[in-house]
């Protein structure tokens, strides 16, 4: 049937009237103030006031010394932590998925994701201790094997693995909850002519589950590149020292360095907007390539 | 649904459940760790003896931040901010994705509008434009500062349009047959199959506006109007150093006091951990194909 | 003790204690019973039509400091308060003593725009908002960077005329002391653009603090010069000072700002005559022999301190954690009783280090030491900002910008002068509850030396066990030292801050053998300081952490040219035209 021209679909434009107007008030007005990044923002002349200097902010950025250690760095930990934090929650909700005894998969569904809800400074504190050279209780594991104490938070190659790990470990159990969500919405139907046909526990989860949550896969790991950018300025400032600025050194902090004295807007401004930018050319893209090639809409 | 086991199934089932309690003790370690702090006394709280368990035992953090009328107040303050928030989020967000998990020929437009509203995901206009449209409303100092600005989480429509597209055409086109309109559809049909998803949802929202503290300090105009979070912010800030005087370091030793710090973690903390395990019993498999069948 | 001789510099009294802080002058001291004994009778507008009649007198103006306006005046400010505040039954910071004070004796009706907590950077970022916004009230306190933006662009009142007419004697007299150097930074151009606030005086200097009974134990001698402290330091790490068998002791104490007012380095490189600071407020700066002012912590003596440092970090004595460690982390070693030497100001005994520790620990003892010296001279502590860390600026164009002038004078005259009344406007504990009223008035202000003289005192009476001089809180200090005397460990706190070997008796030997070093550019931050500063300041981070972890301390020279290329040259060049500017 065809509700093309039927009077009802008026409705469907009402409904996103609200969200409309919220998203025009709240986002794209102040957007204006985007043009700080081309201007040599002076606080008491205004947003209309400053001086337009063009690119000028972007090619301050770029003529830093240590512009591309940072960019490379904050690409490396945002990718690693990208690609770990879209694989680990899924292989745990395809585990628990296989548990039978419901107190148990609620249970754990809710220990994992306990650590979301602490902060990073309180969490930075916490890793401290456990990773010390001299006190932790990791190195004194490793101490049973021979192996001689890292100072994880001080070693330039240890501290990315470091960042990444510690951050699957805050959020994996929260971005389990997405794919649980997801895995209740396949057809059980199609779990048992699994079963007549003879297919094992494993058959069903490689050919009915993944498949079942494939879409909202591709989904989460198209909107994670519009974080491909964000290596997580909370986590990396409060666990950081300059001994590791050469891995560990990201986008985010060294632009709140450099603005330490006098907040510079303008660098700030454009440095987002770079960022927002790069997001949206990958999010673009991803999202062309899933229509052309599969014919599928990610969002 | 499994009757007999083979032994690899057998051993699969108790790896993963070895597994899985694994997990479960790595992540809820840094939680222990807090409460043990709060329950020790200040003095083996501040040399960092505490790991696991209390040491000096004592309830003394807990009976100062009960004298405390911030927490109780902020804590309030929150409560209202979450059940106000989330219930714009929740209708403006089921509002906005239902339309847009149509198809263009029924939404005409409909790229543009996903566009329209993905893009705000990635450009933001910053804090100061923003605080000034928030100023010229008048909405400093109320709680709709911390409600409108975020009524409409992106991410929260994108992840529930797709779950609103998996809804079987079938289940639909029988209401519009019974002659249902768009609205009445949603409501009657499209909402009550899709409580999982709307289940992740309210999570999600709920946990956004629990754990947003920025907003608050930025736009309430005195502390006693602060969220939890924001009141939380200013005990966990690490503090400068460099210039104290004496009123401040007595002051200080107040606020620094880490079993405090971690009773008021915890006790900030212990709602919102509340929350899943009563959601979770929404996450039941097999509600959309159950309706179908009836 | 007759009135006419109290100078008022004498009256002065304190704001500490760590339990108490109520403050009182000497005239109360007549009546010998401490805090009941209180000037109550007399009604505060009475207090200030005396002292209005004595500073006409004095200034011979027609303009009356303490003038009341007549209808009222409604003003705005915004303030930003700690968070530990506290406030007594049904006031807040929108209501309370100083705010009913101003109306009934000033007749102004004042008005919070907005309260944020002074914990992290908000209380920066919403005085910015602000600014930005162009939602400015009558007055509001702002730092050195703030003004001089809103100088820059013309937004804020020249003060210079009316704080010579209305400032009171009290207020005039506290504000010349130190050379003036807390009206510098809200100078622009020999014009005050702002009433400063309290200051820092001279007392945020580092002294070495010392586990006294690990060095007894160690039959260690004092630190007299750098290289008995280093020995003292190494000896702490290899020698088992807390005696259990094992070699789990640190030496040095460090976190990771180096100038921090705990557990920071600005101590050990004064002892080498390095001055080294930069923060995002100020940076240190000093003459060459040429008169030239020069950077700190760029010159050659930096090197042999970071080699010193080198030296301890490959001896083992500093943990290496330091690095990622903030001031309340690297305390933990200390509160274990694992470590035993750093650097700090004055009140380390308070916080880290527990005023009440020895009650449970008797054989513990901290000593403050002086910075010892590298060579034969004297080694000289650094003020990087004796200003004040606050300004109260007044909006262009408000009608009575005299009135912050005003709200000043009545602060001295309430909580400093002969009619103060200590307990109503400075503070007082009832119950288990202390109120610290001085933190509500929107505008305050300080002698920068009154915790000085308050040692001064009491270790006067110490002495002579006449205590007829002392205030009801100088008294307070005076009963706790002679409680700690006669055996109360409670009071060790005290004692460590306040006796003769405590971190007051350290600030005074400075004092007095004029070894306080105090930063020559005391303005606002230049202009190439605002673009470049940032940049400079963290490659002096990466430079120490770096070096004390291991590379060449020649490593330092390539540091300094790059210093100079990156904007270093400029600055030196503006700070030497700001001084040019103001030292005629």
């Amino acid at each position: 049937m065809n509700n093309r021209f039927k009077l009802g679909n008026y409705s469907l434009y009402l409904m996103l009237l609200p969200g409309l107007a919220l998203i025009v008030i709240f986002n794209y007005v102040p957007m204006a103030g985007l043009a700080i990044g081309f201007q040599q923002f002076n606080p008491t002349k205004g947003l209309f006031g400053s001086e337009y200097i063009g690119f000028e902010n972007f090619k301050y950025v770029y003529s830093l010394d240590d512009t591309m250690t940072v960019l490379r760095n904050t690409v490396s930990i945002a990718v690693m932590k990208m690609i770990a934090g879209l694989i680990v929650p899924i292989v745990v909700a395809l585990l628990l998925n296989e548990v039978g005894k419901a107190y148990f998969r609620k249970g754990v569904q809710t220990l994992i994701y306990l650590p979301h809800f602490l902060s990073w400074v309180i969490l930075a504190g916490i890793l401290m201790d456990v990773l010390s050279p001299s006190t932790g209780i990791v190195n004194q594991f490793l101490g049973l094997f021979g192996i001689k104490p890292i100072f994880f938070l001080g070693n330039p190659s240890w501290f990315q693995p470091v960042l990444v790990i510690s951050d699957v470990w805050k959020e994996f159990g929260f971005n389990t909850i997405v794919y649980l969500a997801a895995l209740t919405g396949i057809n059980p139907n199609l779990y048992e002519a699994a079963q007549m046909d003879g297919a094992g526990r494993r058959k069903q989860t490689w050919y009915i589950t993944l498949p079942g949550i494939l879409p909202i896969i591709i989904l989460l790991a198209t909107l994670s590149l519009g974080n491909v950018l964000n290596a997580g300025f909370d986590q990396v400032f409060n666990m950081y020292s300059p001994v590791v600025y050469s891995t560990g050194d990201i986008i985010d902090t060294y632009v709140y360095r450099l603005g330490m004295i006098n907040f510079q807007f303008g660098v700030a401004t454009a440095v987002g907007l770079f960022k927002s930018v790069v997001s949206f050319v990958l999010i673009s893209v991803s999202y062309m390539l899933a229509y052309r090639f599969a014919n599928y809409r990610i969002f | 649904m499994v009757r007999r086991k083979s032994p690899g199934r057998t051993a699969f089932i108790y790896c993963n459940y070895t597994l899985l309690a694994l997990l479960s003790l790595l992540c809820i370690f840094p939680l222990i760790q807090v409460l043990a702090i709060s329950f020790s006394s200040s003095y083996a709280a501040a040399s960092g003896l505490v790991r696991f368990f209390p040491v000096d035992f004592t309830l003394d953090a807990y009976k100062y931040v009960a004298t405390k009328p911030e927490f109780l107040r902020s804590f309030g303050i929150t409560i209202e901010r979450v059940l106000l928030g989330v219930s714009i989020n929740m209708l403006v967000t089921i509002l906005v994705a239902y339309p847009l998990s149509k198809d263009s020929s029924q939404l005409r437009f409909r790229t543009a509008f996903v566009w329209l509203f993905v893009f705000t995901m990635l450009f933001n206009g910053g804090l100061i434009p923003t605080y000034v449209v928030i100023k010229d409303l008048h909405m400093l100092n109320s709680i709709w500062a911390l409600v409108l600005p975020g009524a409409l989480p992106i991410f929260n429509v994108i992840l529930l349009l797709n779950f609103f597209r998996n809804i079987p055409k079938e289940l639909l086109e029988a209401s519009f047959m019974d002659g249902a309109n768009q609205w009445s559809t949603l409501w009657r049909i499209v909402v009550p199959v899709s409580l999982p998803a709307l289940a992740t949802i309210t999570l999600f929202a709920t946990v956004g506006h629990w754990n947003a503290w920025f907003d608050g300090i930025i736009y309430m105009n005195q502390p006693d109007k602060y969220p939890l979070q924001s009141y939380m912010q200013t005990i966990i800030v690490a503090r400068d150093m460099s210039n104290l005087s004496l009123d401040d370091i007595d002051k200080l030793k107040n606020v620094s006091d880490r079993n405090i710090k971690a009773a008021q973690i915890f006790l900030g903390a212990l709602p919102i951990l509340l929350i899943y395990p009563l959601l979770q019993r929404f996450f039941m498999t097999g509600i959309v194909m159950g309706s179908v069948k009836e | 003790m007759s009135k006419t001789r109290t100078k008022p510099l004498l009256t002065v009294c304190l704001a500490l204690t760590f339990l108490v802080s109520a403050c009182s002058n000497s005239k109360n001291a007549d009546e010998d019973n401490g805090a009941s004994g209180n000037v109550s009778a007399t009604a505060s507008t009475e207090a200030s039509a005396s002292a209005s009649a004595s500073a006409s007198s004095a200034g011979g103006t027609a303009s009356d400091p303490f003038g009341k306006y007549d209808p009222p005046i409604s003003l705005s400010t915004f303030r930003c308060m700690n968070d530990a505040e506290t406030y007594p039954e049904g006031d807040s910071i929108d209501n309370n003593v100083w705010y009913r004070a101003y109306q009934e004796e000033l007749g102004v009706k004042l008005t919070n725009k907005w309260t944020v907590s002074t914990a992290g950077t908000t209380c920066e970022e919403k005085t910015n908002l602000s600014i930005v916004s162009g939602d400015l009230p009558d007055f509001f306190p702002v730092n050195t960077k703030q003004l001089k933006t809103l100088v820059d662009a013309g937004l804020v009142e020249d003060m210079t005329e009316v704080f010579d007419k209305y400032a009171s004697p009290l207020v005039k007299e506290a504000y010349s002391a130190n050379n003036g150097v807390a009206m510098t930074a809200a100078s622009f151009n020999g014009k005050l653009m702002a009433i400063p606030g309290t200051t820092r005086g001279l007392n945020n200097v580092d002294m070495v603090w010392i586990r006294e009974d690990w060095r007894k134990k160690l039959n260690l001698p004092e630190p007299n010069t750098m290289d008995d402290l280093l020995n003292i330091i190494k000896a702490f790490v290899s020698q088992d000072p807390d005696g259990n068998g094992k070699k789990d002791t640190i030496g040095l104490t460090m976190g990771k700002n180096f100038y921090d007012g705990y557990a920071g380095l600005a101590g050990f490189f004064n002892a080498f005559h390095a001055y080294p600071y930069s923060s995002a407020s100020t940076s240190m700066w000093v003459k060459d022999k040429d008169g030239k002012l020069v950077y700190g912590g760029i010159q050659p003596e930096m090197k042999p301190a970071l080699q010193a440092l080198q030296d301890l970090y490959k001896a083992g004595a500093i943990d290496p954690q330091f690095v990622v460690y903030d001031g309340a982390k690297a305390a933990e070693a200390e509160n274990q009783g694992k470590a035993g030497v750093h650097f700090g100001y004055f009140w380390n005994i308070g916080w880290p280090i527990d005023g009440m520790a020895k009650k449970n620990n008797p054989s513990l003892e901290w000593k403050p030491y002086p910075i010892p010296s590298a060579d034969g001279t004297p080694a000289m502590v650094q003020v990087p900002d004796p200003t004040a860390y606050s300004n109260i600026a007044v909006k262009k164009g408000m009608s009575h910008p005299e009135v912050v002038v005003k709200m000043m004078n009545m602060f001295f005259e309430h909580i400093f002068s002969e009619n103060a009344e200590p307990e109503k406007y400075h503070s007082q504990v009832v119950g288990d509850k202390k109120y610290g009223y001085f933190n509500y008035a929107a505008v305050q202000g300080e002698h920068p030396e009154k915790n000085q003289i308050a040692f001064n005192a009491v270790s006067e009476a110490m002495k002579s066990g006449d205590t007829s001089k002392l205030g009801p809180e100088q008294k307070l200090y005076y009963n706790a030292l002679k409680a700690y005397k006669d055996g109360d460990l409670t009071k060790w706190g005290d004692d460590r801050t306040w006796g003769p070997e405590g971190s007051f008796s350290v600030l005074g030997k400075y004092k007095d053998n004029k070894l306080i070093k105090i930063n020559e550019f005391l303005g606002a931050p230049t202009n190439t300081m605002a673009t470049k500063g940032s940049i400079l300041m963290d490659l002096e981070s990466k430079m120490i952490t770096k070096i004390i972890l291991g590379d060449p301390v020649d490593s330092f020279d390539q540091y300094v040219n790059t210093w100079k290329q990156s904007g270093g040259d400029q600055i030196t060049k503006e700070v030497n035209d700001w001084y040019a500017q103001n030292h005629q």
